[in-house]
């Protein structure tokens, strides 16, 4: 007796079989593709926002600007970024009104940026109006970036899909009045992180340059390991033991060297050290740090006893941030009385018992030398002539600033504020010329300006 | 009749530059709230605006009498305000007048670095899990340095989504929410912290990579990731 069902039953299972791989194979393929539009989307959206907070920093700084040749450089980026904005907007899947009504805004906002950038070069005249032009612009322009942030806010941790994101954008965008607070599900680890961006060139990661700093002679790998002992040791009751050692081959060439406190296992600092002269460059406790209960003005001075504990003497500070329950303090170089901008040193305090957990000595080593400070050509009077006179200016003093060419020059720096934003404007202390404006962003915390 | 749109025509001219000269000196200028017996520009621009639009048939002479609080409190009604013939802020909004979006300078709002700081976070979660607290840092700031590089795009979001960059990226892992390890990390970085001292590339060498990657200058190895510039 065949069993005469065998064919049918495997050819069944095989068309099974068969149709599940394939449609396996479709749901993989269709998965990978949703995530690299999804990617996409994400990208551009990100690129946006981005592009508009810079826009609405560079009008408040076309604003504030009081030179032509300055104001001609910033209208011209306005109107890159704002052409850059406008393709990221149109690539987005969200249509109706409110893209449209965005999109309008940001080809109003290049184009006329563009005619101002084109007076200035020409030399024709810019009147109140077109300043009272870019104030509105302004106004726009940070509204606009506020509503971005919401909507990224709520799509940034995948809850939103872009259905939604574009339910919600329409809804928000249309309609400036009606701002839903239901929306906002930031996550909340999100809100104790006030931050700060100074837009400037003084940071840091500007590699494959000479350092400039980087004096004496090579040190063997002991006593590399003794310096960085000694740094973390310095000032404190703390005794650490060496455990173990990394070369670094980066841009100085350095041992990192792994420290462990005595009658402990796993190593919490890490301390880098150059080869050439025995640099401190870098340094990291990997600690979590508690809940904050040192006071960031107390955190600047336990840095600044932690720098004189360790002979890194003539650092001002001059800002800090605070964040995450730990203080940075920024410190420069003071050569005769003037600020150095270059030759930076970064100190990270723990805010909960005032340890300091972080340092960073990169960029004073790339950048520190005996300098030539050349005299002011003109006084600080006539320089703050140059200032924009609604900027009510709050302190003032010498400094020497890098350029974006790496260049240095010697300028006055004022600090004032306009309507609560702060400004910081660089006047040449030879020519007189508006060198460059920074804006201090912060949000809700923000820095303890010293 | 004619005389008479000229004179409108100038006092409207002049309260246009008297608010530039005004704003020009008080940037906090704001429109006042009128009433009966008020005078000025402001007046005149609620009456002539009144008259455009029907509710007002006396002349525009700058004072708030009878005649304009009657108009007013037209107004009011017509529009679902309340009708006690006082232009306050909602009735200078329902005028068309910007109270709210005046052409002055506004405080910055909306622009904060958070945002970037949690991007890089939810990439360092994805990358470096399992990586020790100076591994996260390092990632971190190997996405920083691209953003730097010129072989690489100009903003955080193009460098994190490029195809292909990242691994965590490209098979979605990466819209996990990061831990506060990882943000941690990440705003080290951007405070400055490189520990790989500016290298563009990290891989995992007990994974397969591509035979080109090894090409790349190795700077140091942290944890299982091997850093190149």
């Amino acid at each position: 007796m065949k069993r005469w069902w065998i064919i049918p039953a495997l050819a069944g299972v095989l068309v099974v079989a068969g149709l599940a791989y394939w449609g396996y194979n479709q749901a993989r393929d269709k998965q990978q593709l949703m995530t690299y539009i999804n990617n996409r989307n994400q990208r551009s959206f990100y690129e946006l926002v981005g592009q508009v907070e810079n826009v609405e920093v560079m009008l408040s700084k076309g604003i504030i600007s009081n030179s032509p040749r300055q104001r001609m450089v910033i209208f011209a980026d306005i109107w890159q970024q704002a052409f850059s904005a406008q393709e990221n907007l149109n690539r987005i899947p969200i249509a109706g009104p409110s893209v449209t009504r965005t999109s309008k805004f940001l080809t109003q906002t290049g184009d006329f940026a563009w005619s101002l950038a084109k007076k200035y070069a020409r030399n024709l005249p810019v009147n109140q109006d077109d300043i009272r032009k870019l104030n509105r612009l302004h106004t726009e322009a940070g509204y606009l970036a506020a509503e971005l942030q919401k909507i990224e806010k709520s799509a940034a941790d995948g809850r939103l899909s872009w259905g939604e994101v574009k339910a919600v954008a329409d809804r928000k965008l249309r309609n400036r009045a009606s701002v839903p607070g239901g929306l906002q599900k930031i996550d909340k680890n999100m809100e104790d992180f006030p931050t700060l961006i100074y837009d400037g060139p003084f940071s840091d990661h500007i590699t494959n340059r000479a350092p400039k700093g980087l004096t004496g002679d090579n040190i063997s790998r002991d006593q590399a390991a003794s310096t960085a002992r000694k740094f973390a040791e310095a000032g404190t009751q703390q005794v650490y033991r060496g455990v173990k050692v990394d070369n670094v081959n980066g841009n100085i060439p350095s041992f990192r060297i792994h420290l462990t406190p005595q009658n402990a296992r796993t190593p919490v600092a890490v301390i880098d050290v150059s080869k050439k002269g025995g640099h401190v460059l870098e340094m990291l406790n990997t600690r979590p740090i508690n809940r904050a209960a040192v006071s960031p003005e107390r955190a600047v001075s336990i840095a600044r006893r932690f720098l004189a504990d360790r002979n890194l003497d003539g650092m001002e500070p001059t800002y800090v941030i605070e964040q995450q329950n730990a203080a940075v303090v920024i410190f420069q170089y003071k050569q005769d009385g003037v600020l150095v901008y270059p030759d930076m040193m970064k100190v990270k305090v723990a805010l909960d018992n005032g340890e300091v957990v972080g340092f960073e000595g990169m960029s004073f080593v790339m950048n520190h030398r005996p300098r030539k400070l050349p005299k002011p050509k003109i006084s600080e009077r006539e320089a703050m002539k140059a200032v924009n006179p609604q900027l009510k200016v709050k302190s003032k003093r010498l400094a020497v600033i890098p350029l974006e060419n790496l260049e240095e020059v010697l300028a006055y720096e004022f600090k004032g504020e306009l309507n609560g934003d702060t400004f910081i404007v660089y006047i040449n202390a030879l020519t007189g010329e508006e060198e460059k404006i920074l804006k201090v962003v912060e949000t809700n915390g923000g820095p303890v300006t010293i | 009749m004619m005389r008479e749109r000229k004179v409108i025509i100038a006092a409207v001219v002049l309260t246009i530059l008297s608010g530039v000269f005004l704003y020009s000196r008080n940037i906090y200028a704001q429109p006042p709230t009128l009433y009966w017996g008020s005078k000025g520009g402001d007046v005149s621009r609620v009456q002539s605006r009144l008259k455009d639009w029907g509710y007002y048939k006396g002349p525009v002479d700058g004072v708030f009498g009878s005649g304009t609080a009657a108009a007013v409190r037209s107004f009011q009604a017509k529009n679902g305000l309340t009708a006690d013939g006082v232009v306050g802020p909602a009735t200078w909004a329902a005028l068309g007048f910007n109270v709210g979006r005046t052409a002055q300078y506004q405080p910055s709002r909306g622009v904060s670095a958070r945002d970037d700081v949690y991007l890089l976070a939810r990439v360092v979660h994805g990358e470096a899990q399992a990586e020790p607290y100076l591994g996260k840092v390092a990632v971190a700031a190997v996405i920083l340095n691209r953003v730097e590089s010129d072989q690489f795009p100009n903003t955080l979001a193009g460098v994190i989504y490029q195809p292909h960059a990242f691994e965590s990226i490209t098979n979605g892992v990466a819209n996990a929410t990061p831990s506060q390890e990882a943000v941690r990390a990440a705003q080290d970085a951007i405070n400055g912290w490189d520990p790989t001292q500016g290298a563009l590339f990290f891989w995992n060498p007990a994974k397969p990579v591509s035979k080109w990657i090894w090409s790349r200058p190795i700077i140091t190895q942290i944890g299982a990731h091997v850093f190149a510039r």
